[in-house]
């Protein structure tokens, strides 16, 4: 009876103790040797990549500099919020992945380390984006103290990849409608049509002669066209499906928020005055002491200061590029808003709505037949090659991809006149170091072997990601050419331009969610129009984004 | 003078034992009440409890300015209603069961099944049942003819509740209908017999004495229900993790949890720490206001 009491007072005892927290941190160098805890998520085949990833570098690097690093599989679905408690504490693992969406806050909240203080050498920070995408480094800079992020706020993180997005088609509808389809750039297109005896125009889909060019972007009508030829097939729902405003807006130069001179951010998502662009054969224009180049569009701020728009050509504003976004769901012919001219905006009832899409994702929507076209990123790709290349149902060659639309004007014989700007969101990665680590310098070692060019290496040949280094997104290792999608090229160009979506501009997106849930389940389900959101909610929106730079005015 | 009592081995033992769960509830109950009242004050970077900025009441201020605060009131008294309705649906349902009708039993398990499934996977089932293009709902009402397209149950604020409170009362009743089955088999039949015999209808009986006799199960579910209800957020955030049309499905705390981890970045500690204080006060006003009333209606005879 004694020694079962003391066994039930010791297992009391126990159990209480057995629920206190297990440390995560690597730790601290003992025997001149570094053990670093390296946090990742993602699918078995991410984390086999990684785990190789990190062998790798233990067996090479590390060896070298007395370095072990252990990988740690985390769930992707609530990697960042582990992540942020676990960085938020004493004890944090050494090297962390951080969205970028989430690169603000971090920073804001001193997780994470600053990489281009000076402490870490060995590499150039400064020409970085001469090897790696600059839209793919820019976007892990931010100054706390100005909530900006400009080309010279401080460094947080590295990118790991980056995930462009681009229009993916279904080739085998094509077929079935009879549409050419070819693959010829705007600068080939003269060449290719003297050497084969065709008169291919420069645009993405010419429905007059049934043809579409996968490497030249369609304007806003081409897809438009196209998407209701799609629905003519039985068992294609809607012929174009996308969810993002992006490439409108920033076709014509808009944006959702303008960083002002007066130190705020402005709502502009519902700016009703038009964009310019220099026009093709002017070198350059000066306007408001700003010099802009051949193709340039003009900023927010400056183009209030344009008294002479010969150089220049007429963009629409960026109210009417979000209304056209917007008409993508709406039923055809049901009003959605009214254009800057007065003229309204009528649907086009070729997309679904975002909400719609249910317990599915896109892609699923796709693989099934159900959308002709579908905006999305680079992980797609081995989804895709799996249920549509290697199904019964499609094949090899059954779909592709090409440049997500622009808008565009052109002359009777097809020949642009007025052009905006490829636009387009992309989403990435970054690797962080900790601010809680306790071993910086031997974290940095780590979080240059996997942005370079080992580490990418590995990334590209599993092909979920582009690869942060343009060398190696443009050769075959990452483009693949026996596999699809066969115009992979397409990929390279949008990682090129393509910049990270509204989640990125402040440091949360506290001053979105109001008026994103009213347009995603409302005004895109047509219970309401443009009009009616911005007049409910842009006096709000403005108030919250003045609060992150404390702008009183 | 008191002789000084000395413990015997057993009491010491006794105390000993009844410590170590005590010892518990301070380190994992007291403690983080503390701590989380002490947060609710201070604004942080982040989550990092060093970077702790003393604010007063800005934090509290900060929410009772907030539209979204009180529409996630106006949903959480929504979860309530259905709290209630799936209360009054078990009573009439165990009545009925208590009768000892032929399948009983079958019904007890059936209607006892949503209790011992994860609420998770209960979650998904019916959101899949709820989907736009492939839930069974829409499929078999289309197939039907009583609806010509599919209804957006969880995208449409027309919809959204009505699909909700379906959820919510199918999956609470299958705990209070085993424990109100059991009250009922309680009652002892002779009061009904000598009422039967003074000429008192079924009806009459049901509610002048089986409804006063279970009375007190009756306020131990609601009571229970009602705490519930004022923390529901899984089934929420798994239905719709953005907060449904129009913010419908925002509870409070669910309104916590976005304070918290907001999904668009960035935490604010001292508001979400708040916040769950508010939570606490707004539940045992709710449990005090019913304790006082339960004199009226609760019989523990």
């Amino acid at each position: 009876m004694k020694f079962t009491r003391i066994i039930a007072f010791v297992l009391a005892l126990v159990s209480l103790l057995g629920m206190t927290a297990c440390s995560v941190a690597g730790g601290k160098p003992s025997n001149g040797k570094t053990t670093l805890q390296f946090w990742g998520w993602g699918d078995a085949v991410e984390a086999e990549v990684f785990q190789e990833i990190t062998n790798r570098f233990n067996e090479t690097v590390g060896k070298e500099k007395n370095i072990t690093v252990k990988y740690v599989q985390k769930a992707s679905s609530s990697y960042s919020s582990d992540a942020a408690l676990a960085l938020s504490g004493n004890h944090t693992p050494d090297i962390v992945y951080v969205e970028d969406k989430y690169v603000k806050s971090w920073a804001e909240a001193e997780y994470l380390v600053q990489l281009d203080n000076g402490k870490y050498t060995d590499f150039d920070f400064a020409n970085a984006g001469g090897e790696i995408w600059e839209n793919a480094i820019s976007r892990y800079r931010f100054d706390p103290k100005t909530a900006t992020s400009t080309a010279d706020a401080p460094l947080w993180a590295l990118p790991k990849d980056i995930g462009p997005t681009v229009l993916y088609y279904n080739a085998a509808y094509l077929k079935q409608l009879q549409i050419t389809e070819i693959s010829v750039p705007e600068n080939e297109l003269e060449a290719y049509n003297a050497t084969n005896g065709t008169a291919y125009t420069a645009k993405g889909y010419d429905s007059a002669n049934r043809v579409f060019n996968n490497r030249i972007a369609m304007n806003w009508s081409e897809i438009i066209e196209l998407a209701k030829e799609m629905q003519k097939i039985d068992g294609c729902d809607y012929g174009y499906y996308n969810e993002w405003w992006y490439a409108y807006g920033w076709s014509v130069g808009g944006d959702v928020v303008e960083y002002m001179p007066e130190g705020y951010y402005k709502f502009t998502l519902n700016d009703t005055s038009k964009n310019y662009i220099v026009k093709d054969d002017v070198e350059s224009v000066t306007i408001n002491g700003t010099t802009y180049t051949a193709g340039q569009v003009i900023s927010y701020v400056d183009k209030a200061a344009i008294t002479d728009k010969a150089s220049l050509n007429e963009l629409p504003s960026m109210y009417d590029a979000f209304l056209e976004f917007v008409a993508l769901t709406a039923k055809e012919g049901s009003v959605v808003g009214t254009r800057s001219d007065g003229t309204k905006q009528l649907g086009y009832g070729v997309s679904m709505g975002a909400n719609s899409l249910g317990t599915a994702d896109a892609e699923d929507y796709f693989v099934s037949g159900k959308f002709g076209m579908f905006v999305d990123g680079r992980w797609e790709v081995p989804t895709l090659r799996q249920n549509m290349s290697k199904s019964g149902k499609w094949g090899e060659g059954s779909w592709n991809v090409a440049p997500l639309p622009v808008y565009k004007e052109y002359d009777a014989n097809g020949n642009v006149t007025v052009h905006g700007v490829a636009g387009g969101h992309s989403g990435s990665m970054g690797l962080a170091i900790a601010e809680g680590s306790d071993n910086k310098q031997a974290a940095f070692e780590f979080l240059k072997f996997v942005a370079g060019e080992e580490g990418q290496k590995a990334q590209a040949e599993a092909g979920f990601a582009i690869p942060n280094q343009k060398a190696l997104a443009n050769s075959e290792i990452f483009l693949q050419p026996d596999q699809d999608p066969k115009n992979s090229i397409v990929f390279i160009e949008a990682a090129g331009v393509q910049r990270p979506g509204d989640w990125w501009s402040l440091t949360n997106s506290a001053w979105i969610d109001d008026w994103a849930n009213y347009l995603n389940y409302t005004v895109r389900e047509n219970k309401a129009t443009v009009d009616e959101m911005f007049e409910k909610y842009a006096d709000a929106t403005q108030k919250k984004l003045n609060k992150y730079t404390n702008y009183k005015g | 003078m008191r002789k000084k009592h000395r413990l015997r081995k057993e009491e010491v033992q006794g105390i000993v034992f009844a410590n170590i769960p005590l010892l518990g509830f301070c380190i994992f109950g007291l403690l983080p009440l503390i701590v989380s009242f002490y947060l609710s004050f201070n604004s942080f970077k982040g989550l990092r409890i060093q970077t702790a900025e003393y604010v007063g009441f800005e934090n509290f201020k900060e929410i009772f300015k907030d539209d979204l605060f009180y529409q996630s009131l106006g949903n959480t008294a929504f979860v309530l209603l259905a709290t209630v309705t799936a209360l009054v649906l078990s009573v009439i349902v165990s009545a009925l069961i208590a009768t000892n009708v032929r399948g009983a039993k079958g019904f007890k398990a059936v209607y006892f099944v949503p209790y011992v499934c994860s609420m998770v996977a209960i979650t998904f089932m019916w959101k899949w049942i709820y989907d736009y293009n492939y839930g069974m709902l829409n499929t078999t009402l289309m197939e039907w003819g009583w609806i010509k397209e599919p209804i957006d149950w969880l995208g449409s604020e027309d919809y959204y509740r009505t699909a909700m409170f379906i959820l919510l009362v199918w999956s609470s009743m299958g705990f209070n209908i085993i424990l109100l089955t059991a009250a009922l088999l309680a009652v002892p039949r002779e009061l009904h017999e000598a009422a039967e015999m003074d000429g008192a209808g079924e009806i009459r009986r049901f509610f002048k004495i089986t409804l006063p006799l279970i009375s007190p199960t009756i306020f131990y579910l609601l009571i229970i229900g009602l705490i519930g209800s004022l923390q529901e957020f899984t089934r929420f955030q798994i239905m719709t993790s953005d907060g449904g049309p129009g913010y419908q499905g925002l509870t409070v705390v669910f309104y916590l949890y976005r304070k918290l981890f907001n999904a668009s970045g960035g935490s604010d500690l001292g508001v979400a720490s708040a916040m769950g204080w508010i939570i606490a006060v707004l539940i045992s006003a709710v449990t005090l206001v019913n304790f006082k009333l339960q004199r009226k209606w609760v019989n523990y005879d």
